[in-house]
């Protein structure tokens, strides 16, 4: 049943989007690859809220969350999922433009499983996007379900 | 006690005054003593006699006095047996020698009969001598005082024969001698006399003498009968000279001594003369005092004279300091004014009557209020009723209104004094007005310090949302760029000429250069921000680290590395790792051509406080007409083809070193090699 859990890629950039997907494309994941545009869907969907509140689905295998995006943005979707304790379990591993020191203590702090700079070059970003989805999808262990439909 | 003593010493001086002026009347009585007397020097020469004994001898005072006693009584040369004149001479030698006195057994001395000349009457006499010493003990005088015994010895001689006669004789002989004993007695008492006079005397006269006031005793006819030394010192004359002098001839001419004091009738009045004439001509101020001699003769005067030269020189001082202060305070630059308790203007300098806008005339004697109606509405003036009432002392800034409705400020100083109120004002509205645009200045300074202060902060956090949308924006596009140029090359595989493929690579190796440009500005802008923290830090370790880091990934290249032995210094460690780091990666880089390369680590100076650190490689160097472009943002020395970069590294240096308080520079020769130099403080 895992492998049928989706992984939730949470990024206002429909390029780079398209990119991470060009990029896990050659995997053939089994898993789903569910593309949000800012942090008020991705909090919708887990939330079940608005347009996800029929939602039926189990909770994602992993959040990849850009952190700049408009209306909430991913340090703020970090926050409500990390301190709550039914979504605080999902893995979120924080996928960003940014080097900044701060905003790598910030995340960390508030319970980021892993911060990944996306790297200019295309090769390193296509091989840091299908590092990410192998580990979390196929090599590590997800926590048992929280809720299950 | 002390007031007992201090009577006693001035009833003493009296006494002795009286006695000294009745020294003259001494003389008299000595001369008129029935005793045959003779006073004689130490060198025997006769001083004083005695009326009785100028009888006795048939001579005069006249013919005796000064000369020799053996040159006026030789011995008598018809008498060759006469020892007299050698008894004599011993028993003189006898009282110099012992200071005693002497009686002689009885002697013939003859004496020459005056009337007839070589002719010697025949004299028996009963002589004593006796010293009198002076203050050391030395015999100042000899007094010889001698009974003639002619007649009793005349009888003892012709009568022997004659029972009755010799009794008589015998009787005679013994009244005789108990007489002899009586007037030896009487001699001794008669100089212990003269003694104590002359010791009283000459006590008298030191104490005169070191009297501070001049003193004088002039009789009757103003003739002068006696003046201390002071007194003969203050009129310019040696010592004794004024003695039988006229008294008017030490006063100014115009003043008669008559009309000064002819009503003086009782001791010690003040006298009018108020000048007296010195030796030289000269006058100088004096006090005088009058009294009238106790003693016999009542027209004896003693006058005390005191030179108030000093006196009034320093009154003349006084009142030449108090006018000269009189005038500056009349010409200085503060208003000066004195107020009586019932507000009058008492005293008003020339300043206070300019500063009130009136004439000074008009102001002194009349009230304030008079002067500067409404003034006891001011609160000025309520502070100056405070001052009088409490008579306190102030000093505070008050706006004062004229009668004309112009303003003026003022720094009043009120002090309470005796008069009233002294009060000293100084305008200030200048300064006031000065002081109040510049409390405004400050004012606006303040606020656009303020405004400043909030616009830096807007901008400093403009700047960090700057960054921070850098960071995650401008990357973003570039990734797109490379990730689509990259995807399209794959997608138009084998479909590409040569040219195309070249234009699409360009695209793609600009945007990755791109995005090492901005990943540079960011850690330089960050460098700015970053916090710092001080603590020591071991430079030996950051760099051993930092080397074997570098070492690892250029093991194609052969460097040989001298690493000097490195001290502690106060930074933040990761920041001077950076400044390790980037130095040594640049070494490395401009040495690469380089087989061997030699790269240098170490500390060249220090100066107790800061230590410098040197990195030098034998590189590609610079021109050092460049060094001053090195240190700056994206300034290069060389091409991208020759070495890469961004021209960022060098920047991030000394831009840290700065903020550790340090100093960077660099020397360096084209195709020789280059050192890099920075300071650091010590730990």
């Amino acid at each position: 049943m895992d492998n049928l859990r989706k992984i939730l890629f949470v990024d206002d950039s429909a390029e780079d989007a398209e990119l991470a997907l060009e990029a896990l494309s050659e995997y053939n994941l089994a898993n789903e690859i569910l593309c949000l545009r800012d942090g008020s869907e991705a909090l919708d969907y887990l939330y079940r809220r608005g347009e996800f509140v029929e939602r039926m689905d189990n909770d994602p295998i992993v959040i990849l969350l850009d952190l700049k995006m408009p209306k909430v943005d991913g340090m703020e979707v970090l926050r409500q999922v990390k301190s709550d304790p039914k979504l605080r379990v999902i893995p979120v591993v924080i996928m960003t433009s940014s080097r900044e020191q701060t905003d790598l203590s910030r995340c960390y702090q508030l319970g980021a499983n892993a911060y990944v700079v996306k790297p200019v070059r295309f090769d390193d970003f296509a091989t840091a996007v299908r590092h990410l989805g192998a580990f979390w999808a196929i090599v590590n262990d997800p926590p048992p379900y929280a809720r299950s439909h | 006690m002390e007031e007992r003593k201090s009577k006693l010493t001035i009833s003493a001086t009296k006494e002795n005054r009286a006695e000294l002026l009745s020294d003259r009347a001494f003389q008299r009585i000595f001369e008129s003593i029935v005793g045959l007397n003779l006073v004689l020097t130490p060198e025997l020469k006769i001083c004083a006699v005695t009326n009785s004994y100028l009888a006795a001898t048939m001579t005069t005072r006249h013919e005796i006095l000064g000369k020799g006693i053996f040159e006026v009584f030789p011995d008598n040369p018809g008498a060759p047996d006469s020892l007299a004149v050698s008894n004599f001479a011993r028993s003189f030698e006898l009282v110099l020698q012992t200071k005693m006195p002497h009686t002689m057994a009885l002697q013939r001395y003859d004496i020459r009969n005056p009337g007839n000349a070589g002719v010697f009457e025949v004299r028996y006499w009963s002589p004593i001598n006796t010293p009198i010493l002076d203050t050391e003990g030395n015999v100042e005088f000899i007094i010889h005082r001698v009974e003639d015994v002619t007649d009793f010895v005349a009888g003892k001689t012709a009568g022997g024969n004659r029972e009755k006669q010799t009794q008589l004789l015998l009787d005679r002989n013994y009244e005789m001698e108990v007489e002899l004993v009586q007037r030896a007695k009487e001699i001794l008492a008669a100089k212990k006399t003269v003694e104590e006079h002359e010791t009283r005397s000459r006590q008298l006269q030191s104490l005169i003498d070191a009297m501070p006031d001049g003193v004088l005793v002039v009789d009757s006819d103003h003739c002068i009968t006696l003046a201390n030394e002071q007194c003969h010192r203050m009129f310019g004359f040696p010592p004794t000279a004024l003695i039988d002098s006229n008294l008017q001839s030490l006063i100014r001419e115009s003043v008669t001594i008559s009309d000064s004091h002819v009503v003086l009738t009782k001791p010690s009045d003040e006298i009018t003369w108020k000048y007296g004439k010195h030796q030289d001509g000269s006058e100088f101020p004096i006090h005088v005092t009058c009294g009238i001699v106790n003693s016999d003769d009542h027209n004896q005067k003693i006058y005390s004279i005191r030179d108030l030269s000093d006196l009034h020189r320093v009154q003349h001082e006084l009142l030449e300091s108090e006018k000269r202060y009189h005038s500056v305070l009349d010409n200085m630059l503060e208003a000066a004014q004195i107020i009586s308790f019932d507000w009058r203007y008492l005293y008003l300098n020339d300043a206070a009557a300019r500063n009130g806008k009136q004439n000074k005339d008009e102001m002194l004697g009349h009230t304030l209020t008079d002067r500067f109606p409404g003034i006891d509405r001011t609160e000025m003036f309520s502070v100056l009723e405070e001052c009088m009432a409490h008579r306190l002392t102030m000093t505070q800034d008050f706006e004062f209104t004229y009668p004309d409705g112009s303003v003026a400020w003022f720094e009043f100083n009120i002090q309470p004094v005796p008069e009233g109120l002294f009060v000293l004002s100084l305008e200030i509205t200048d300064r006031k007005r000065k002081d109040e645009e510049s409390r405004i200045t400050n004012l606006l300074l303040d606020q656009m310090v303020q405004e400043r202060t909030v616009q830096l902060r807007e901008a400093n956090k403009e700047l960090e949302s700057f960054s921070y949308s850098v960071s995650h924006d401008l990357r973003a596009p570039l990734r797109h760029i490379h990730g689509y140029v990259d995807m399209l090359s794959r997608s138009l595989d084998g479909q590409l000429d040569e040219k195309s493929q070249r234009y699409l690579k360009v695209i793609s190796d600009s945007s990755i250069q791109m995005g090492h440009l901005i990943d540079d500005l960011l850690a330089f802008s960050r460098m700015g921000r970053q916090e710092y923290s001080e603590n020591v830090v071991s430079t030996d370790e950051i760099v051993n680290e930092t080397v074997r880091a570098i070492s690892a990934e250029t093991d194609t290249q052969h460097i040989n590395w001298s690493i000097g032995p490195l001290p502690q210094v106060f930074g933040d460690p990761s920041m001077l790792s950076r400044v390790f780091t980037n130095l040594i990666q640049n070494a490395v880089k401009y040495s690469r051509d380089k087989n061997p390369a030699y790269i240098e680590i170490g500390v060249e100076h220090d100066d107790g406080e800061f230590v410098t650190f040197f990195v030098r490689d034998n590189g590609a160097g610079f021109e050092m007409a460049y060094v001053h472009k090195l240190f700056g943002v994206f300034q290069r020395l060389h091409r991208q083809d020759e070495f890469e970069g961004t021209g960022i590294g060098l920047a991030i240096v000394r831009r840290i070193v700065n903020r550790h308080g340090g100093k960077t520079w660099a020397e360096g020769e084209v195709g020789k090699g280059a050192t890099f130099f920075f300071s650091l403080k010590k730990a």
